[in-house]
């Protein structure tokens, strides 16, 4: 291959442009033909999917229901079962195995405990009583985790406790704080930091949050929160257990009795229902007090009309059970969607997540209704 | 579309052999080259349009306008009317720019300072969603309507600076690619000898591991929960997470130039470099020269040198870098933190300059004793202690002193970056002062940490001995180490994988 030079990479094509010939190209590294760099770039990406099998069958799985993730799966499946046949998984399971054994395997989340002086907070104007609808006492049809699915993260494993009396009367002391658990998908973050914020110094109260973008109850497929939470029950044992899910569940329900359950199609709000009423049984599970929040509003269309649905499926799936739902809309948007509220930015630019002082708002609550339900200072 | 995610490969396995394939070929007709352009725009936009096909629309428009300035700029009969052309492609991209980026800050500002007088108005709030890389693509605009004022460049066909403003590998995050850099490219097409393809697969190999692996750790640890709830942590933690931020926005954004730079050169297109060991920096100036360069070189060139630079004394000159910064501040986001964040990089070199100025000056006295030269610029013989400057000067600070005061200086900016609120910010710096706390830490975050910033600090001989070495190794070996980079990518990265943090900008 001949060497070619050129004093600037750059202006040397032009001056070649304005006098009506081609430019010359830069001295530099070794260069490949067209066609081998096509092939090169092709063949890199099959041996690269040869190898990775088992994270191109999750990447399949998580798309969106229809033909696309059919053939997806399809084709990943087809893909991973010949990098197998080929013995070309070995180094992926290797390395999952290195990465599960050693210090890789810290969980993704942030687990982070109350600190010393429990003061008490700024309370925003609305009483418990607007907020809440705490259904009545009722059965307890608490039935044990259904996996439909795989779980996702690199969740620590369960580790044993001793069994605790987890109920309202139980002694809340600066030893034996009271954990709170905020889980569920990308809107559970801002509330969950909030109330981080909100209970820094309060050290009757501990708190995890656990956040899974990108998840809700309609894709058991991609994480089923049954499973999940029952694991994070397991590890962590909390008294209080704060579940917002929904803002990616605008979409058809994998995994039903008859299979996918389109959106929009008769049976989705029932199997909805069913699926809010089984998780809330298993967080209520021990005496555990559940704090259900309802999605608040959404500024695009399909998410406001489906978080509608949510709502009503979930006030259903608690009624008669002590689940504590907590309306949010009356937090955030009392009026309907709103991006400022008193001159406060509430909502993030998308429309759908909240931002630091929207979660601060909705956490408050949450720190209020807790410290009234235990007898603990609020803040 | 993110470079990380299968779906990226996919759209990569289809575009690079069509647009080979299309490529023109020394000789041919120029439709092939018109062929070749027209598939580049719409794999491009296909691309943008992967985000939102909302903003497909406002891309068009952004081309078509700034090609008619262009035009009119090149066509004019006086200098006054090539003047008004190129106020309006100003006016019009920047109130492009003003409307989607910066409409809710303006308001949002305005209802603040309404309240703290004590005037509660309802002030219509746009509720805009910011199209993905309106910045970077609005800043070529510029780049190109300018330079075809200045006549360092003559307009060029609509298709060309469609191509120029799309290309997708620089579209959403840059590097910000100018007119006189692309556009010869684009005439001439690509090299017909190919590419340097093991250099590319390897810049695409590091930025997908700087990004997946290293600043996804990173935020995941420690970052965003530090920046969440900044009072649950230690003193020590939080300068750890000051640090781990510093490594994470550029492993982040240096993660996306990089793959950015290699996808282009296995299109046949060379970028310029973006980042050079940023935190090897010994001085803001420095730093500056390092980081980012092509967003450093753009402001120079098209807001600094025409404020007047430094060519109208000392106060114009610092005048001139401090608005440059707070611009270059708001640029990054329409918050009041990024302003702050500009103003501390703005008054730090403005402060650096001042040293150096007094520097000279002390040196120049220190020079002028009776045993210099004749001429006054001869060396001393005897010796370098005539060259210390008098006592009291200022003197030059130690490498390394001057390496950490700058390192901490960026960092101290970087927490009003992050921040998303001043009362965040102000929480995390005074959390440096904290005792002990409970939480835990990976070790994986400090040695990540200390992994970046050393290999910073690698010459830069030893560095370009080791990429030339590495490039020159046969294509299989890059074939096969490409391929294992994707299964440490796949077992180490998250879930998920979060946009680059220079989307939002």
């Amino acid at each position: 291959m001949a060497v070619r030079t050129d004093p600037d990479p750059v202006l040397a094509p032009q001056a070649a442009q304005r006098r009506g010939g081609r430019a010359r190209r830069p001295h530099g590294p070794k260069r490949t033909g067209p066609a081998a760099t096509v092939c090169t770039v092709l063949v890199a990406l099959l041996l690269g999917a040869l190898l990775n099998g088992p994270g191109l069958v999750r990447a399949a799985t998580a798309l969106p229901i229809g033909t696309v993730r059919d053939a997806a799966i399809t084709v990943a499946t087809g893909t991973a079962r010949t990098g197998a046949a080929l013995g070309l998984d070995r180094p992926h399971r290797w390395l999952t195995a290195v990465r599960d054994r050693a210090l890789w395997a810290q969980p993704v989340t942030a687990a982070v405990a109350g600190g010393a002086d429990a003061t008490s907070g700024g309370n925003r104007d609305g009483a418990r009583g607007d907020l809440l609808d705490d259904a009545a006492p009722g059965p307890d049809d608490a039935a044990a985790g259904e996996p439909a699915g795989t779980t996702s993260g690199h969740a620590r494993p369960p580790a044993a406790h001793p069994a605790r009396d987890r109920g309202r009367s139980r002694a809340i002391t600066a030893e034996e704080p009271l954990e709170v658990l905020l889980a569920g998908d990308s809107l559970i973050g801002a509330v969950a930091d909030g109330f981080g914020r909100q209970t820094t110094e309060n050290d009757l109260m501990s708190w995890h949050k656990d956040v899974r973008i990108s998840t809700g109850l309609a894709r058991p497929d991609v994480l089923d929160w049954h499973l999940h939470l029952q694991q994070l029950l397991d590890a962590r044992d909390p008294d209080v257990v704060v579940l917002l899910l929904g803002g990616n569940d605008d979409q058809s329900l994998m995994g039903g009795p008859d299979g996918v359950i389109h959106y929009g199609q008769p049976g989705w709000e029932e199997e909805y229902e069913a699926r809010a009423s089984h998780l809330q049984s298993i967080a209520a599970e021990a005496g555990r007090t559940v704090v259900w929040l309802e999605v608040p509003a959404m500024r695009p269309a399909r998410l406001e009309q489906a978080r509608q649905r949510m709502n009503a499926a979930a006030r259903r799936a608690a009624a008669g059970t002590e689940v504590v739902l907590l309306d949010t809309d009356r937090i955030v948007a009392p009026e309907g969607y709103t991006a400022r509220l008193e001159g406060v930015q509430v909502r993030a630019d998308d429309g759908v997540h909240l931002t630091h002082p929207g979660g601060d708002l909705v956490a408050e609550v949450i720190d209020r209704v807790l410290s009234e339900r235990y007898g603990l200072p609020t803040g | 579309m993110l470079f990380p995610t299968v779906r990226f490969a996919l759209f990569l396995a289809v575009v690079l052999p069509i647009a080979w394939a299309l490529a023109p070929r020394p000789g041919r007709a120029a439709v092939e080259a018109w062929r070749w352009k027209l598939f580049l725009v719409l794999a491009s936009y296909v691309f943008y349009g992967a985000w939102d096909w909302r903003f497909v629309p406002l891309l068009m428009v952004s081309t078509v306008g700034n090609e008619i300035a262009a035009m009119g700029i090149h066509l004019a009969r006086d200098r006054a009317a090539r003047d008004r052309w190129l106020i309006g492609a100003l006016i019009g991209n920047l109130g492009l720019l003003a409307w989607w980026k910066y409409a809710g800050f303006l308001t949002g500002s305005a209802d603040g300072l309404l309240r703290l007088l004590g005037i509660h108005v309802d002030l219509p709030y746009p509720e805009l969603v910011l199209p993905v890389g309106i910045s970077f693509f609005t800043f070529q605009a510029i780049s190109y309507v300018v330079d075809v004022h200045r006549r360092t460049i003559r307009p060029t066909h609509l298709l060309d600076i469609a191509v120029y403003l799309a290309f997708f590998p620089q579209l959403v995050a840059g590097p910000i690619v100018r007119a006189n850099e692309f556009l010869p490219q684009l005439a001439v097409g690509p090299d017909p000898r190919g590419v340097p393809v093991g250099r590319a697969l390897r810049l695409i190999g590091i930025g997908l591991v700087l990004k997946v692996v290293v600043a996804n750790h990173l935020a995941t640890e420690l970052v965003d929960p530090l920046f969440a709830t900044p009072g649950q942590y230690g003193g020590g933690q939080t300068l750890l997470g000051i640090y781990a931020y510093a490594v994470q926005i550029y492993a982040d954004f240096a993660g996306y130039t990089s793959i950015a730079i290699g996808v282009a050169l296995l299109l046949g297109f060379e970028f310029p470099r973006n980042f050079d060991r940023p935190y090897a920096a010994r001085s803001l100036q420095e730093f500056w020269r390092r980081w980012h360069m092509t967003l450093s070189r753009w402001l120079r060139d098209y807001l600094y040198i025409p404020l007047g630079g430094n060519a109208h004394g000392q106060r114009r000159t610092e005048r001139n870098l401090l608005i440059t910064m707070l611009l270059g501040g708001l640029w990054h986001g329409a918050a009041w933190t990024f302003v702050v964040w500009g103003g501390i990089h703005g008054v730090g070199l403005v402060i650096e300059r001042r040293r150096r100025a007094s520097i000279a000056a002390a040196e120049a006295a220190g020079t002028t004793g009776p045993a210099r030269g004749r001429h006054g610029r001869e060396p001393r013989t005897d010796g370098a202690a005539h060259l210390v400057p008098p006592a009291g000067a200022v003197r030059p600070l130690h490498p390394v002193t001057a390496w950490a005061v700058t390192f901490h200086l960026v960092c101290l900016a970087w927490v009003f970056f992050r921040a998303p609120s001043f009362e965040v910010a102000l929480t995390v710096l005074a959390g440096l002062g904290g005792g002990s706390s409970q939480v835990s830490l990976s070790p994986t975050v400090p040695l990540l940490v200390a992994a970046v910033l050393l290999t910073q600090q690698v010459p830069d001989g030893a560095r370009t001995r080791l990429r030339t070495a590495w490039d020159a190794l046969p294509v299989p070996v890059h074939l096969v180490t490409f391929a294992a980079v994707l299964v440490v990518l796949d077992v180490f990265g998250p879930e998920g994988v979060a946009p680059f943090i220079y989307f939002q900008f």
